[in-house]
């Protein structure tokens, strides 16, 4: 399941202007967020397993869904645009590859509440997207 | 509908082929998903440290009937209570530094299995009462 993520997170620095700004957690100096543009890409287990057999039992290896959050952290409003632009660019519709597995292209998974934020303690605006794909058995 | 309501982000059915009977039974069960939605989404908001403390009470929802339609909409009702207006979040506790904010997507993911079993429930009861009532 590590390998869904590391492909992911591969696929999101790929990106010119993403290379070297993904993250997994909000940087921090000391106890205070890094006022930076960076983009933090949380891994998550799978929130499904399933194999489409009535009564079935999932196992480890059964078709599984991902669902990743990806916060892009800005010193600016504009910044938002920017990395925000990069990251859907590069994910929604793509195929990741991992071995051993055929997953499904990634979407967006559309908002209910989430959205932009600014924490003004920081200084520093974010903008929250997930993104979902399942990864199947590659039969 | 798909498994990740990438079309519409709500629970819909079409129902135009189900008897006129079924209403009563459907709007019983629109509203009790709506309640569950509800509840579910006030909880994962209370819990979840990222918003403003007022915003789990703005959740309500409204029961309309456009066109011959039933329709619910659940979320928070802006103005309700302080807060709960636009930009809510930016004043949200976790700051940059907080998760993300999904009570209102897990709450519908939650109880879309039985909001589709809550219609079928009510519409073999309509029309088991109108087969039955001749």
């Amino acid at each position: 399941m590590r390998a869904e993520f590391a492909a992911f997170k591969a696929r999101l620095e790929a990106h010119p202007k993403l290379t070297g700004k993904v993250f997994p957690v909000v940087r921090k100096s000391g106890d205070s967020p890094v006022r930076d543009n960076y983009v933090v890409a949380r891994s998550a287990k799978p929130d499904r397993l399933e194999d489409d057999r009535f009564m079935g039992v999932p196992d480890s290896e059964s078709d599984r869904r991902f669902t990743y959050d990806v916060r892009v952290v800005t010193v600016d409003d504009d910044g938002l645009g920017v990395l925000g632009e990069a990251v859907v660019e590069q994910l929604v519709g793509h195929r990741l590859v991992v071995a051993g597995r055929r997953c499904d292209p990634v979407r967006l998974v559309p908002d209910v509440e989430e959205g932009d934020g600014y924490d003004r303690t920081a200084d520093l605006f974010f903008r929250d997207f997930s993104f979902r794909f399942w990864s199947r058995r590659a039969a | 509908m798909t498994d990740d309501f990438s079309d519409l982000y709500e629970l819909a059915a079409d129902l135009s082929s189900v008897p006129a009977e079924a209403n009563k039974n459907v709007l019983k069960a629109i509203q009790f998903t709506s309640v569950e939605i509800k509840n579910d989404w006030r909880q994962g908001a209370e819990v979840s440290g990222s918003f403003a403390s007022s915003y789990p009470a703005s959740i309500d929802f409204d029961i309309k009937f456009p066109g011959g339609a039933i329709e619910s909409e659940i979320g928070p009702s802006l103005g309700k209570t302080p807060g709960s207006g636009a930009g809510f979040l930016e004043e949200a506790p976790g700051g940059v530094d907080g998760p993300p904010t999904h009570a209102g997507r897990n709450a519908l993911e939650a109880n879309e299995e039985d909001f589709y079993r809550g219609l079928e429930i009510a519409i073999t009861n309509a029309v088991v009462d109108k087969v039955e009532g001749g």
